[in-house]
This record gives structure tokens, C-alpha cells and sequence, in this order.
């Protein structure tokens, strides 16, 4: 929690914005808040040890194009995103393109600074490598079948889509889902993105 | 339903060039069943005046040979009483003065003139004369060869009496010695008698009876027709009455030249004949009678056949138009009632008329449930869609609150974190901006309860412009799109509409939603509402987008179950129509000036006494 850290909020919805303002402040950060992403790529690059908080859903650029803009532009800052209900699909591949971590609205204030301040100690490219090997024995107690369903829900499938796509019902899915998240021991579906997304990085 | 309108006018009925009465119609029959009756009576009237004729001919012969037989019998008494005086022993002794005396006591007995005349044709006796005068020579001496070549008594031709100077006829009987003439004695008639003869018989008025003698010549007439008497009758005519009897019809021979009949006999003694005419007039009777009574038979059975044929149609003519009544009621959709008429076929067409009737109640009141069921299912249909949009605006409303909710969690962990570092004048700043936050929260939550509650059925009178911009801005929710311009153009005047208000902000909701979608990512994104009056009574409220625009046919739109959207039901705006219509307005789309599309629907303004003074 050094303060040359600086936390660059992007957040299009005025309460919002302030309120994660003031949480951030309170908690002793320095604060950029910006009303579109736009606005941030405007200024340039940060440069200053920190990362971004950006909400996914925005008119004009989206959090997960800040995300491919800041990469393209060589610009490592973690970047933690904020999702609304439903939008799965954008997260797995927000977290597939490089996100440091997801979390869906409502959260608490400290699932948000518990992230931060992971992402400021840690690199986001060795949090996956460090994980990788924890993730595969996590994922291994897995049947076959519950890997497929897994396979369809970090693809970005509801329920009842990947229920289709196998030929069973909604409600063996969610059996299935219930299933992975007590073997796996995952609190929520981004943490079950993670974990596999570690799979997929190991050789 | 719709009642079809009743038609007052007369149905237009193709124009048919001979269209009749039922009256002419039964006369034409009654009068075609007549003509044969009528030819038949003509024909038996014909054969009857053909009969007629041929028993006044009969009759007349008759009468010719009962006048013939009397004329006969009055020359056989005289040739009798000639033949008698013949017998005299004076005149067989040739004594001429005794045989003259007691021919004038036969001439004062009987009356008729004896004459004796010697075979030198000289008379030598004359009881017209006085004995001893100068007697004349008789002029007549055709009965005289007559009586030489048969040696019996012959009736003479008339002739011209040489003492009287008048025509008579006579009885020439021979006065044989040794079967041979020694005298021929006479007894000279007059005419007159002949006529008495005729008379005697009684002739039938209007006939005429002339006899004739041998030659022809007019000998008497039982109408005393002088300017007949003593002429001869026209050759041409004495040709044909040859033979001693028979009928020849032709000219009156002895009068006017009329056509007539006339039949004749001969008598066999004298040779002499007898003529009865039928007068004209009396011939032409039986078939002017005839004709009289055709033409009085035939007008009676036409005036009669016409006169029942009046009748049958009159009679069929009341059950026709009673019909006709029904059948009327029948199109007005009045109740049609059996006939009961004379006519039996009237009486079937007439239940079959009712049978229609029941028969289309059953329909109506089929139709009628059907609606029933329809309203029902549109009703069900309706609260199906509202859920269905419920469902869709849960989801956005569910992002929606994770905004102010996520906040408040903010600026509580804001709060959380001031007081720890002890800044309670900070923590309460943020604890009331949580407040704010929690409220907006509530806000959100009250516009769809509003939405998923609102099942109040009853109208009331509310502001149009309230109930539009509460609709507009339930359908925002969930849209932030800083391009999207939204404008509200209402009338100046505070138009309050009758309405159930949340079944036209469902309409408001559907209009909003798709003009949403019609226009996302379009650049410019503009929605106008607008209300404008449309005279006194009616509220124009239209939504006008920049979108796509219509189909061709902007009607196909309002289809049940047509959609462009891969995720739509398809019913959002066959039921938007149905709620206007319910409310007695009309919801139409239309292009759009300058591109995009137009959905405008019509309501009710609230009458000044249902305003509701706020």
C-alpha cells in the first residue's frame, strides 16, 4: 500500500463512480476516476505502479477493450473488472485476454480491496503460473462429464445452453455445476474460470 | 359483432323484360285452359246450327208434301166430282140441253164452272154463260193432248179464262163413248182455291208456300204476293227442281233474290208443284243464335277463367307476401315465424325461412361465444405478454439495481473504513450517500411493481402526459446509451384521457421497447413522443423513431406472431391494437419524413364532467 499506487476508476454511472471513489480514498488510495474508458486511453499510458477498476458495460469502449487497448499499447497495470449478472461470457474472456480478475456486482467493498491489493503485489502473468499446478489437482477429482459441462460454462454458457448443447437437462446441469463447485472448492464461477484458465496455461 | 347494416333500399334485381304478375300469369293459364273448351263449344255450336238447318229443311219438305198430299186430295175430289158429272145419261145421249141443266145445278151446288167441249175444242156447254149465248173457243189446249194421249183426267197449266179474262186452271176429264172422246168436260177453278188449299195447311210464320204449275208459272202464294202470281219462276231456278221433291238452297225463286232454302214437292196427279221458302232470316237464326250464344258461353268461361284466376292469385299472392315479410325479417335479423297459410309449399319455404332463422341465432350465439373465448384468451394472451415483458425487464431492472445497490455496498464500506480510521462526520457522509443510493434501489423496485401488479381493469382519468413519461421511462430501464436522445413533444393544454392506465403504458412500454430496438446502433438514435389533439373528443399519441423504418405493407406489422426480432414474441403489437381498440381508439404505423418509423394510436379525451381536479 505504497502511495505512488494509483488506482484509475472507470465507471459510467455517477454513483457508482463516487461511491467507489470515496472507498478507495478511504481505504487510503490514490484515486483517477474517469467517466469512459475513452478518457483514460486519452490521457496516455499510466506509467505509475497502480491498476485499473473498470466497469465491463459502458457505452462506446467496454472494459474488455480497455483491456485489449492497454495490452496493445504494452501496458502491463492489472486490470479488475466489474460485471453485471449474466455477463459470463464477457468475463471468461476478459479473463482469457488477460484480466486480472472479475467481480459481479454487488460486491463487497472487501472482495474489492482484497483484489486490489492482490493485484498490486503480485504480477498477473506469474499469478497464473503460481496457480497452475494448485488448479490441476483442484480440477482432477472431476468425471469426464462434469469437465464437459465445466468446458460449457467458462465458454460463457447458461445452464440451459449447455444443457441443450449435451443433451441433458437444466437441471442435471446444475446438478453438475453444484457438483464441480463443492470438488473444486471454488466460491463462485470466476474463481472456476481461473482455475482453468491455470489448466490451459500449464505445458 | 357486427351487425350488417340493414339495407331500406330496394336490392337491385336484374332487369327481366317480361316480368308479370302472378294474376296475368294464372289468367294466361286459366285463359290457354279455356281455348279448347271454347273450339269445342264452337265446334258443337257449329254442328248444332248445321242440324238446325237440316230440320228446317226437313221440316220444310215436310211441309211441301203435306201442302202436295192436300192439293192432291183436293184435285182428286174435283176430278172425282168431274167424273161423276161425266157419268150423265143426258150427255151419253148426247142430250146437251139436259146435260147443260144439270151443270148449272152443279154450278150453283158447288160453285165451280162446268164447260163441255166438244174434240173440235168447241164449247157447247158454259154454266158461266147463259144457255144459247155465243160460246168462246178455249185457248188452252195442252191438257186437251194431255187427256187424248192417256185417256184420263188431267189438272191444266193456268191459263187466261176466254169469259173472265182472268187466269184459272180446270179439270179436264174425258167423256169416253166405246173407249173412245167424245167430249172433254171441264170445270174451270180459280186461283183463289189453290191459295185456301195452301192456307188451309197452316204454313209456319215467316215460310212461304207458292205452287206452281207445269210450267212453271206462279199458280198461288200464301202471302199474296201479287207481283208473283202468274210469272213464271226463273228458268235457271226451274231447272233445278227437278224431280218430285227435294231442297235447294240458293235464291228465293219467287222473291228477293235473298239466299234462302227452299224445298219442293210434285204433285203426282196434276204435276204441279209446291214450293215452301224458308225465309231468310229465319236460315240465318239457328247460326246467328249460335253465334250469340258462342260468344255468351265463351266471354262467360273467359270472364270466369279470369275471375278464378284472380282468386287463386289472391290466394297465392297473401302467402307470397308473407313470405316475403319473413324473408324480410329474415335479412333485418328478426325473429321468423312458421306459416301457416293455405299453400302448402308457402308453409315449407316459410319453415324453411325459420328453420334459417334458428339456424343463424345458433351461429350468432356461436359467434358470440367465440368472441367471448377470443376477449378471454386476448385477455389471458395480454397477461402472458406482460409477464413475457415482465421477464425481459426483470433482467434489465436486476443490472439496474446492481448500480445503486453496489454504490450503497460502496459507500458503506466507505463509511465502514472512515469510522475505523475515527472520521464519523466522513462515515455519516457516506452513510447517507448509501441512503440515496438504497432509495434510487427503491425507486427502480416501484416502477415494476407498478408494472407486474397493475391489474386493475377500470378506466380513470389520468394525465397523458404523466402516464406517458412514467411508461417511457420503465421502458428505459436498463438503456444507457449517451447517443439515445428521447424528446417529448406533448400539447400545451393538460389533456387528461379515460384509460386503464396500465394497459396503455403496456402499449407505451411495447411502442418504446421497439423503437429500442429498431434503433440500436443507429447514429442519430432519436425517439419522439408526441400527443396531439385531434378535435374535441380524441387524443393523437404517437412514437416516432429513426430506425429501419417499415415493410412495405406497414399492416403487416400489427400480425399476430410476425416478428423481425430472433428473440421476440411476435404478439406485442397485435395486442397493443387490441388494448386501443378496446378503448375505442385505432393504432396504425407509417413511414416516418426522413426515414424511420411512426406508430400513432388515438384515445378517448376524458369529458370535462370525468375530469378529475388534482
Amino acid at each position: 500500500m505504497t502511495n505512488e499506487c494509483v488506482i484509475h476508476v472507470v465507471e459510467d454511472d455517477q454513483p457508482m463512480r463516487d461511491s467507489l471513489v470515496v472507498l478507495l480514498e478511504e481505504a487510503g488510495y490514490k484515486v483517477r476516476a474517469y467517466t469512459a474508458a475513452e478518457e483514460l486511453l486519452a490521457i496516455g499510458i499510466p506509467t505509475e505502479q497502480g491498476c485499473v477498476v473498470s466497469d465491463v458495460r459502458m457505452p462506446g469502449i467496454d472494459g474488455l477493450t480497455l483491456l485489449r487497448r492497454l495490452r496493445a499499447a504494452g501496458s502491463a497495470l492489472p486490470l479488475i473488472l466489474i460485471t453485471g449478472h449474466g455477463d459470463i461470457s464477457m468475463a471468461v474472456t476478459a479473463m482469457k485476454a488477460g484480466a486480472f480478475d472479475f467481480l459481479e456486482k454487488p460486491f463487497e467493498a472487501d472482495a474489492l480491496l482484497a483484489a486490489i491489493e492482490a493485484a498490486l503485489r503480485l504480477r498477473s502473468s506469474d499469478a497464473n503460473a503460481e496457480d497452475a499446478e494448485t488448479a490441476r489437482r483442484r480440477l482432477e477429482k472431476l468425471t469426464s462429464r462434469e469437465y464437459e459441462v465445466l468446458d460449457h460454462l467458462v465458454a460463457g454458457k447458461s445452464n440451459k445452453e449447455a444443457a441443450a448443447k449435451l443433451g441433458i437437462s437444466p437441471r442435471t446441469v446444475e446438478f453438475h455445476r453444484a457438483h464441480i463447485m463443492e470438488k473444486t472448492g471454488a466460491k463462485g464461477l470466476p474463481e472456476l474460470v481461473r482455475l482453468w484458465l491455470a489448466t490451459r496455461a500449464l505445458p | 359483432m357486427a351487425i350488417s347494416t340493414i339495407s331500406r333500399t330496394k336490392p337491385e334485381v336484374a332487369k327481366v323484360p317480361y316480368e308479370r304478375s302472378l294474376a296475368w300469369h294464372l289468367t294466361t293459364l286459366c285463359l290457354a285452359l279455356a281455348v279448347p273448351i271454347l273450339i269445342l263449344i264452337a265446334m258443337l255450336t257449329w254442328s248444332y246450327a248445321e242440324s238446325e238447318r237440316e230440320r228446317i229443311a226437313h221440316d220444310a219438305l215436310r211441309t211441301a208434301q203435306g201442302v202436295t198430299a192436300t192439293l192432291d186430295r183436293e184435285f182428286a175430289g174435283l176430278i172425282a166430282t168431274t167424273e161423276v158429272v161425266a157419268l150423265s145419261r143426258s150427255l151419253k145421249r148426247d142430250d146437251l140441253d139436259s146435260f147443260d141443266a144439270e151443270a148449272r145445278e152443279v154450278y150453283e151446288q158447288i160453285g165451280v164452272n162446268v164447260v163441255l167441249r166438244d174434240r173440235e175444242n168447241r164449247q157447247v156447254v158454259n154454266t158461266r154463260l147463259p144457255r144459247g149465248a155465243q160460246l168462246p173457243t178455249n185457248v188452252d189446249t195442252e191438257s186437251d193432248r194431255a187427256v187424248l194421249r192417256t185417256k184420263k183426267p188431267v189438272v191444266s197449266n193456268l191459263f187466261i179464262g176466254a169469259v173472265t179474262r182472268k187466269p184459272m186452271f180446270m179439270v179436264n176429264v174425258p167423256v169416253l163413248r166405246n173407249t173412245e172422246i167424245i167430249y172433254f168436260l171441264n170445270l174451270s177453278l180459280q186461283p183463289e182455291r189453290i191459295r185456301r188449299v195452301i192456307l188451309e195447311d197452316n204454313p209456319p210464320a215467316g215460310w212461304t208456300v207458292a205452287v206452281t204449275d207445269r210450267l212453271g208459272i206462279v199458280v198461288a202464294h200464301s202471302t199474296q204476293q201479287e207481283a208473283m202470281l202468274n210469272r213464271h219462276l226463273p228458268i235457271v231456278i226451274q231447272s233445278e227442281y227437278s224431280g218430285d221433291e227435294g231442297i235447294v238452297r240458293g235464291e228465293n225463286p219467287t222473291g228477293d233474290r235473298r239466299s234462302t232454302l227452299t224445298a219442293f214437292s210434285r204433285s203426282q196427279l196434276s204435276g204441279w208443284m209446291v214450293l215452301v221458302i224458308v225465309s231468310p232470316d229465319q236460315i240465318a237464326a239457328p247460326l246467328r243464335y249460335a253465334l250469340v250464344r258462342l260468344a255468351g258461353i265463351g266471354g262467360g268461361i273467359l270472364a270466369f277463367s279470369a275471375g278464378l284466376a284472380l282468386v287463386f292469385a289472391r290466394r297465392i299472392e297473401g302467402p307470397v307476401d308473407a313470405v316475403a315479410i319473413q324473408a324480410a325479417r329474415l335479412g333485418r335479423g328478426e325473429t321468423v315465424h312458421p306459416l301457416a297459410t293455405p299453400v302448402r309449399e308457402v308453409n315449407t319455404l316459410g319453415n324453411v325461412l325459420s328453420q334459417a332463422d334458428r339456424e343463424r341465432k345458433a351461429v350468432d350465439a356461436a359467434m358470440r361465444r367465440g368472441e367471448q373465448r377470443l376477449r378471454e384468451m386476448q385477455n389471458e394472451l395480454l397477461h402472458a405478454s406482460r409477464i413475457s415483458a415482465m421477464g425481459q425487464i426483470a433482467a434489465a431492472l436486476a443490472h439496474e439495481l446492481n448500480q445503486p445497490l453496489g454504490a450503497a455496498t460502496n459507500f458503506l464500506g466507505a463509511a465502514r473504513l472512515a469510522l475505523k480510521a475515527d472520521h464519523p462526520d466522513r462515515a455519516l457522509a457516506r452513510i447517507e450517500q448509501a441512503g440515496e443510493q438504497t432509495v434510487r434501489a427503491g425507486a427502480i423496485l416501484g416502477r415494476l411493481r407498478d408494472f407486474i401488479t397493475g391489474r386493475e381493469t377500470e378506466r380513470r382519468v389520468v394525465s397523458a402526459a404523466q402516464l406517458l413519461e412514467d411508461a417511457v421511462a420503465l421502458s428505459l430501464v436498463g438503456t444507457s446509451d449517451p447517443k439515445l436522445q428521447i424528446r417529448f413533444d406533448f400539447t400545451p393544454d393538460k389533456r387528461q384521457i379515460l384509460v386503464d392506465r396500465v394497459q396503455i403504458q403496456q402499449v407505451v412500454f411495447n411502442l418504446m421497447r421497439n423503437a429500442l430496438e429498431a434503433t440500436e446502433g443507429k447514429t442519430p438514435r432519436e425517439i419522439v413522443v408526441a400527443t396531439r389533439a385531434a378535435g374535441e373528443s380524441e387524443l393523437v399519441i404517437s412514437v416516432a423513431d429513426s430506425g429501419p423504418g417499415l415493410p412495405e405493407d406497414p399492416e403487416a406489422v400489427f400480425e399476430p406472431f410476425a416478428t423481425t426480432k430472433a428473440d421476440g414474441m411476435g404478439i406485442g403489437l397485435s395486442i397493443c391494437r387490441t388494448i386501443i381498440e378496446a378503448h375505442g381508439g385505432r393504432l396504425w404505423a407509417e413511414p416516418r419524413p426522413g426515414g424511420g418509423a411512426v406508430f400513432r394510436f388515438t384515445l378517448p379525451i376524458a369529458r370535462s364532467e370525468e375530469t378529475i381536479h388534482d
